[in-house]
This record gives C-alpha cells, sequence and structure tokens, in this order.
C-alpha cells in the first residue's frame, strides 16, 4: 500500500493486485454532512451515473459499459459518521483477459474522470428533464422504506436516537425538500463539492502506472479543497425513550441503540470491537447462543457498533408477544456480561472470528480500498495487521470496562 | 483425478472421486489468505417424493431446509460452537435444488474442515430438537411472509406451475413444517447426506492433498444405496394467469412469468441465450428500461431473470411501478416488437461481451469459485462449461429460442398492491 498526497487535501493510494480478476479506481468526495444540503447530496449520484459528455444519454452509456466487458460505474453516497462521502468507483476486467486486446484499464479511468468532471449540462446546469425523474425516484426510495420492515424499524429508532445532531442527517434526505431544488442550485452544489471536498482516491490494479498518472493530472489544479473532516461524537446519555409503531406484519421487530457516555479511546476501541463481537456479533456471540437458540425468542438478534456515532444498535425479529421479553433478555445479556463471568475461551474464540475477518480484507477487490478510507477518515493509518494485534491484547477486564461505557437511550418497536 | 483446465483464465481445478464416492473438487487460488469451503447435496426444496431402497417417500413442503437447520446440532453438541473454536465464519443455505454446508476461513482450515465432514454426515434429531426447530423456522417463514418480493417471487411461480414443487417455498410453510417428524429426517438424510451423494468444494489458500487427508481424517465407508427422486408430472399449462394481494407497501410491485418450454434436463445454451434475450429485452441497454425509466413508471428494481432448473424453465419480468396496467403494456409490446424484429447483431455482441465480462469476474473470490462448482457439478458441468459455451452461441441460435418463448397463454401476472386505505 503507498498513500501519497497529490494536492491540497487530496491523495492517492495505491493498492497492490496481483490476483483479483479486476481492476477498480475509486474517487472518494468527503465533506460534512450539511443538513440543508442532504437531499441534493442524495440526487447527484442518479444524475451523474447516467450519462457524461461523450456518452450523452443513458442508453449509450449503459451499452459503452456492456461493450467494456461489464464494466461497472456506480456513484455511492454515503453518511460517515457526521461526513458525507460521494464515491464514485469504475472496476472492470484486466487487460489481459480483453478479448480484442484493449487497453481496459485506461478506458475506465477516462470514463470515471469524464462523469466527474464532464456530466451533461443545459444551460450551464443539469438537465432538467433528467433531475425531474431522480426526483421522483428519489420519492419513491424515501417512501419505500416502509418496504424492508427491519431496516426501517432500525431508520426510526436512529431518527429518535440522533434527533437533530449531525450524526442524524439522512443519508436520502428529505421528502419535503425535493420538489424546489432547481437544476442550478443542484449543480452549484456538485460544483462546490468538486471545489471544497477532501478528496481520497484509490487505486487497486496491476500496472497501474499510466492510470496514476492521469488521476494526479486531474486532480493537480488549483482545488481549494478547504473542507474538513469531522470529528465523532457521541450522543449524550439519558433515560432510555420507548417508542412502539403498530403495523400489520406477521413479524414484530425491535430496536435498541446504546451510545458511550464518552469518546473512546484508541484502546478502547479495540476493547468494543471484541465485546461488540462477543456480545451480538457472531454467530457464537451471547445474543445469538442465549436471546435466539436458547430462549427461542426471535429469527434474528444481532448487535453491531459504529465506531463513528460510538452507538451501539441491537436489532431483532420477534414474535409480537415475545417482544417486551426479548428487549429485557438483550439488556440481561449485556448485565451479564458486564457483571458476570466472560471465559477466555469465549473471548479466544471471539477474537479468532475477528481476526479471520481481518485477514480476509486482502481477499476482496474492495476490502483493502474500504479499509484505509475508514482509516484516513478516523485520520488514523493502521493495518490490519496492527489491528490484529490489538485485538489479541483485549482482556476480560477491557470487555466488561468498555461495555460499562453503554448506555441505553432508544428503544423501538414495531407490533401489531 | 481429473485437471479441469480453462485457457483464457489460464487456470485448473481437480476433480476427484474418492473410494467412499464423495466427490471433491480442489481450486487453488494462489495469493489469497480465506479458503471457502461447500459440502453440498443436491436436495433441495423442489425433491418431495423419493424412492430409497425399493420403498417410497413422500415429504412436505419445507424438509431439505429444516434438515439444514438441524443439521448443526449433534448429540455432542452444536456445530458453530465447534466452528467458534476455529474462527472459521460458517453457515448453510437451501435452494430449490441443493443443500449447501460452508465456512470461511484464513486459519485452522484442516480443523473447520474435520467439523464440516463430521457434523454434516452425523445426524442426530429427537422429537423435542424438532419440535423447537418448528418455532424457530416458524419465525424465519414469518418473517420472510413480511417480505413483499419473497411473496411476489413465490405468487408467480404458483401461477406459472400446476404440479412441480418449485412452486412451494423453500421454507415450507408453518402448516408443513408441523407435519416434520425425527424419523422423517433421518430418511432423508440417510437418502441424501451419504458421501456418495455430495460435494465437497474448496477454493483458495488450499491444495488437493490437505482436503484429501481431511476426508481419510472422516473415515467415509462407501454405502450401497439406490435413490430415485420421483417429479410429479408438469403440464405444459399454467395454473392461474393473475392474482393480485395487499401488503404494507409503498408502491405496487409487478412480477410478469412466462412458463417456457425447453429441453429435460435445461442445457447451458438455453439458460445463456435466454440470459441474452432478456438482458436484450429489459436490461439496462434495453429500449423498454430506458423508455419505462425516463416516464417514471419503472425505477432500478426492474429487472428480468431466466429463472431455471434440471426440469423448469420460465423468463421473469418485475419491479416496483406506480403504473402497473401501464407496465404490462409496455412489456407485452416491447415483447411483440423484438419477437417481430428479432435481437440485432449490435444488441447481441454488447449482451455476449457483457456477459462474458460477468463471467470472468465469477473467478475472483474464494466464496463465489467454490459455489460455482457446486452449483456447476450437480447439473453435469465443469465451473468452466458457461464461459466456454457462451463463446460459440450465435445470434440464430439467440433469435431462434426467442422465437419459442414468451407465449401469450403461457404468462401468469402477479401484483402486490397497497393496504387499501394506508401506505399509499
Amino acid at each position: 500500500m503507498k498513500r501519497e498526497l497529490i494536492a491540497p487535501n487530496t491523495h492517492i493510494t495505491v493498492l497492490k493486485n496481483e490476483k483479483f480478476k479486476r481492476n477498480r479506481i475509486s474517487i472518494n468526495f468527503i465533506m460534512p454532512n450539511a443538513r440543508e444540503k442532504a437531499t441534493m447530496y442524495a440526487l447527484l449520484p442518479g444524475i451523474l451515473e447516467r450519462a457524461y459528455e461523450d456518452y450523452p444519454d443513458m442508453q449509450t452509456f449503459s451499452r459503452k459499459l456492456n461493450r467494456m466487458y461489464a464494466a461497472q460505474l456506480s456513484v455511492g453516497n454515503a453518511v460517515i459518521g457526521a461526513n458525507r462521502c460521494l464515491r464514485f468507483t469504475v472496476q472492470g476486467i484486466k487487460n489481459e483477459y480483453c478479448i480484442n486486446g484493449e487497453d481496459l484499464l485506461a478506458e475506465l479511468c477516462h470514463v470515471l474522470l469524464g462523469v466527474i468532471f464532464r456530466p451533461c449540462l443545459e444551460d450551464g446546469a443539469f438537465v432538467s428533464d433528467w433531475l425531474e425523474v431522480e426526483k421522483f425516484k428519489l420519492r419513491e426510495d424515501i417512501q419505500g422504506e416502509i418496504n424492508d420492515k427491519r431496516g426501517y424499524c432500525v431508520k426510526n429508532a436512529r431518527r429518535k436516537f440522533f434527533g437533530d445532531g449531525l450524526n442524524g442527517v439522512e443519508r436520502m434526505g428529505y421528502l419535503n425538500e425535493i420538489d424546489a431544488i432547481t437544476p442550478q442550485q443542484l449543480f452549484e452544489c456538485y460544483k462546490e463539492m468538486l471545489e471544497q471536498a477532501v478528496v481520497e482516491i484509490f487505486i487497486t490494479a496491476n500496472n497501474p502506472d499510466s492510470a496514476i498518472e492521469k488521476l494526479t493530472q486531474a486532480f493537480n489544479t488549483d482545488r481549494t479543497a478547504t473542507a474538513e473532516i469531522l470529528p465523532v461524537t457521541a450522543m449524550h446519555v439519558k433515560t432510555a425513550e420507548f417508542f412502539s409503531e403498530s403495523m400489520d406484519t406477521t413479524q414484530g421487530k425491535v430496536c435498541l441503540l446504546y451510545t458511550t457516555e464518552r469518546l473512546l479511546t484508541e484502546d478502547e476501541r479495540y476493547h468494543m470491537l471484541v465485546a461488540s463481537a462477543l456480545y451480538g456479533g457472531t454467530a457464537s456471540s451471547r445474543l445469538f447462543k442465549n436471546v435466539r437458540e436458547k430462549q427461542s425468542l426471535c429469527y434474528y438478534c444481532a448487535a453491531g457498533f459504529n465506531g463513528f456515532t460510538s452507538s451501539m444498535s441491537v436489532d431483532s425479529g420477534v414474535e409480537h408477544h415475545n417482544t417486551q421479553r426479548t428487549i429485557d433478555a438483550v439488556q440481561a445479556e449485556l448485565k451479564n456480561m458486564i457483571e458476570g463471568e466472560i471465559t477466555d475461551e469465549e473471548i479466544r474464540q471471539t477474537k479468532l472470528i475477528i481476526i479471520n475477518s481481518l485477514k480476509a480484507n486482502y481477499d476482496g477487490l474492495h476490502g483493502l480500498e474500504a479499509w484505509y478510507l475508514n482509516e484516513a477518515i478516523r485520520g488514523t493509518s493502521f493495518t490490519p495487521e496492527m489491528v490484529m494485534d490489538r485485538v489479541e491484547a483485549v482482556t476480560a477486564d477491557d470487555i466488561r470496562n468498555v461495555l460499562k461505557l453503554l448506555n441505553l437511550n432508544v428503544v423501538y418497536t414495531l407490533t401489531k | 483425478m481429473s485437471e479441469i483446465r480453462n485457457n483464457i483464465l489460464n487456470e485448473s481445478y481437480q476433480l476427484v472421486k474418492t473410494d467412499c464416492g464423495l466427490q471433491i473438487a480442489c481450486y487453488n487460488m494462489p495469493g489469497y489468505n480465506a479458503v471457502h469451503a461447500v459440502f453440498a447435496t443436491n436436495f433441495g426444496s423442489v425433491d418431495r417424493s423419493f424412492i430409497m431402497n425399493g420403498e417410497k417417500y413422500d415429504i412436505p413442503a419445507g424438509v431439505a431446509h429444516f434438515l439444514e437447520h438441524k443439521m448443526f446440532e449433534n448429540e455432542d453438541g452444536d456445530a458453530f460452537d465447534k466452528y467458534a473454536k476455529t474462527g472459521a465464519n460458517a453457515n448453510a443455505f437451501t435452494s430449490f435444488d441443493k443443500t449447501c454446508y460452508i465456512f470461511t476461513a484464513t486459519d485452522k482450515i484442516d480443523e473447520s474442515l474435520d467439523i464440516l465432514l463430521n457434523f454434516v454426515t452425523t445426524p442426530y434429531f429427537t422429537p423435542q430438537t424438532v419440535e423447537k426447530e418448528q418455532g424457530i423456522i416458524g419465525q424465519e417463514i414469518k418473517m420472510y411472509d413480511d417480505s413483499a418480493n419473497w411473496r411476489m417471487l413465490f405468487g408467480v411461480l404458483e401461477g406459472l406451475f400446476v404440479n412441480h414443487t418449485v412452486r412451494d417455498d423453500i421454507a415450507g410453510t408453518v402448516d408443513s413444517i408441523a407435519q416434520i417428524t425425527d424419523k422423517m429426517l433421518y430418511d432423508c438424510a440417510k437418502a441424501f447426506y451419504s458421501p456418495s451423494q455430495m460435494l465437497l468444494s474448496v477454493a483458495g489458500n488450499i491444495t488437493l492433498d490437505k482436503v484429501l487427508a481431511a476426508c481419510d481424517r472422516a473415515g467415509f465407508k462407501y454405502e450401497t444405496l439406490e435413490v430415485e427422486r420421483l417429479r410429479t408430472e408438469e403440464p405444459d399449462e399454467i395454473n392461474y394467469t393473475e392474482k393480485s394481494i395487499n401488503m404494507p407497501v409503498s408502491v405496487p410491485l409487478i412480477a410478469v412469468g412466462f412458463k417456457e418450454k425447453m429441453s429435460n434436463p435445461v442445457t447451458i445454451k438455453e439458460e445463456l441465450c435466454g440470459e441474452i434475450i432478456m438482458d436484450v429485452l429489459t436490461g439496462a441497454t434495453s429500449k423498454l428500461f430506458n423508455k419505462l425509466y425516463d416516464r417514471n413508471i419503472v425505477n432500478g428494481t426492474f429487472e428480468g431473470e431466466v429463472f431455471s432448473g434440471a426440469d423448469y424453465y420460465a423468463t421473469i419480468i418485475s419491479g416496483e411501478t406506480a403504473y402497473p396496467d401501464m407496465l404490462l403494456e409496455e412489456i407485452e409490446l416491447a415483447i411483440n416488437e423484438l419477437k417481430a424484429e428479432g435481437i440485432n447483431e449490435e444488441d447481441f455482441f454488447t449482451s455476449k461481451n457483457s456477459m462474458y465480462g460477468s463471467m470472468i469476474v465469477d473467478f475472483e473470490n474464494v466464496e463465489e469459485v467454490a459455489t460455482n462448482i457446486a452449483n456447476a457439478h450437480f447439473k453435469g458441468r465443469t465451473a468452466y462449461t458457461a464461459l466456454e459455451t457462451l463463446s460459440a452461441i450465435t445470434l440464430e441460435d439467440v433469435n431462434s429460442q426467442m422465437q419459442t418463448m414468451f407465449r401469450p397463454d403461457k404468462r401468469t401476472v402477479f401484483t402486490v398492491m397497497p393496504m387499501e386505505g394506508k401506505d399509499d
């Protein structure tokens, strides 16, 4: 891995690629997740993905990508803690697999930079008809969140948990703001992102030199790049609030959200990695074994810790009449871990699972890219191996102490 | 042992039939940390009737999936607990035509292989454990009952197939699994889980010697067993032409299915030609998708797929739409137009190029490689058969197959509408 500063607030990271069948480039624009721009950020991927100057409509551009052996171009919209990340990605098979000897990596790079810097415009703004289509899709997406009951329950719990805080800015924006957005406003928002965002470029390729040169040239401009990545903030501790929504479903849903009463130290982050996995992150975790298997209270019951918001969520699918019993059981398991015994064997097993998954980062085309992007946003530069060492050192007391920092703020249920 | 090779990828894997009848496929992938193992039997949800050593067995919907859950429990404990000692990430899944027990691991591979080979071939069921599992799987079934997409898939399959068991939910129903007994599970395990019925497919940082050694340690013996799968005759007719249900969804979902008449067993060429046709008709480059997307009739959920197994073949076009009638009309028009004009050379080559690229990518990660070998194996194919067959497919093949497809009287339309009075 080689990470280099190529312009203000702009890094390129080169990852070796001997074994994968594809090459991949991703360009991440990161900025604070401004509430007033959330809906515009959510509209941008659809507008940008569909075409650019060289292939100026959706059908022509799709054909081009298919002729490039099913090359995949996507624009992603992610929320990472209090930050927004627009990710432009392209991936396609390596040159040696191309039937007609094409330099596909060069084409991938050209297309990706085209989508970013040469979008289709009309009167100096985004194409208004396209914007209307994307507004319709966004409305459908927001209204359609109810279709996935598990996700819907978690999202509503998060809304209650984060309230109006920066960590709670909606990834998909806000329904009541969609209509008013104009092509000019959206284009201004986009230009501002190009000008100010922190940029992290990743290239996972064999023979990447010419692509690196093109990418470096493209970003070696007078961009001010004044955006700052916002640090992790934790929600304040409060007395747990209970919310219940009535819905005619076959299975009920439960989501519990906990906050840490203060930010975790660097060491505690790794204590929490082990603690949350042991609590509810694996098929041999306490929640899986005791709440699902022994007590048969639910079909799934999983916990996950989000280091960017210092919060832990537990979500579960339950028989409606078991809702309260499940909530009680989830809390009892946490209490048992804090006050009761945690065996060496449990810890050893959990560490093995975590170390396996850390090693597996090397086996996926975007595994290391995702890893180092998170590191860059956190402002650290740990390798998976360095984290393995930290994980190995975690003790039962470390686990108990870090779990003590958790406070239940919100419980959200979907019941009949 | 046979070495199966592909010149495009410049790669190969080994396939071995051991003395106990177990088949082993080993795909060594240099540079990878992990190993993915798939221990598979071709016993899936469609298998509901069979003759074993002269005796006939009929089983209710959901047994293959139920068995998959119960296999994890042995007399000496739960397989997940054993895997926890090796750090492997283990799971299992049941599809229409097979059941697969899987793990991915970067360390303690020998130990994980021992666990896998042992628990999958050591059935242990009691009336009490069966009863408990009925509760857990009942929850799983209820979870799927709340999924509009899942209900839509089985709604369209039930419309297309009169007798074929592919129309029944893989997990069965709360009522069908209530009929399952420990004896029934032992019978099915005997019929479909003896090593001679199974394939162990491994890919990643592993060698054949290591896998063979694990099989030796398992001490499998060859069992003489005669098992014949029985299928009820499926007529060419469909079950119903349309049906609609209401669920708490924001926009309607629609699936348009066609029962297609193909060879029995379905050939790889018929599958690939079907995929090219569906791509040209409904894919991102199609006239239909682009027109409907820009008129807000469909969104990114719109898709067309070939749904096929050894003795069933359907094409299904589905997606969310606020205008189900209009979408249906447009699909019909697009099919008629494509059938009248035929697929042109440019669209054919664009689609074929795209499929070629996607097939190369199938060999990029350990999970997909081991799984693809298992998928291909039970159909009598190798992991490379699709890639090799694709290059030989011509425009004439595709156009001639298309003329037999999309018969108007073999069409089912299934819609999921929002609940009346809410969620609109």
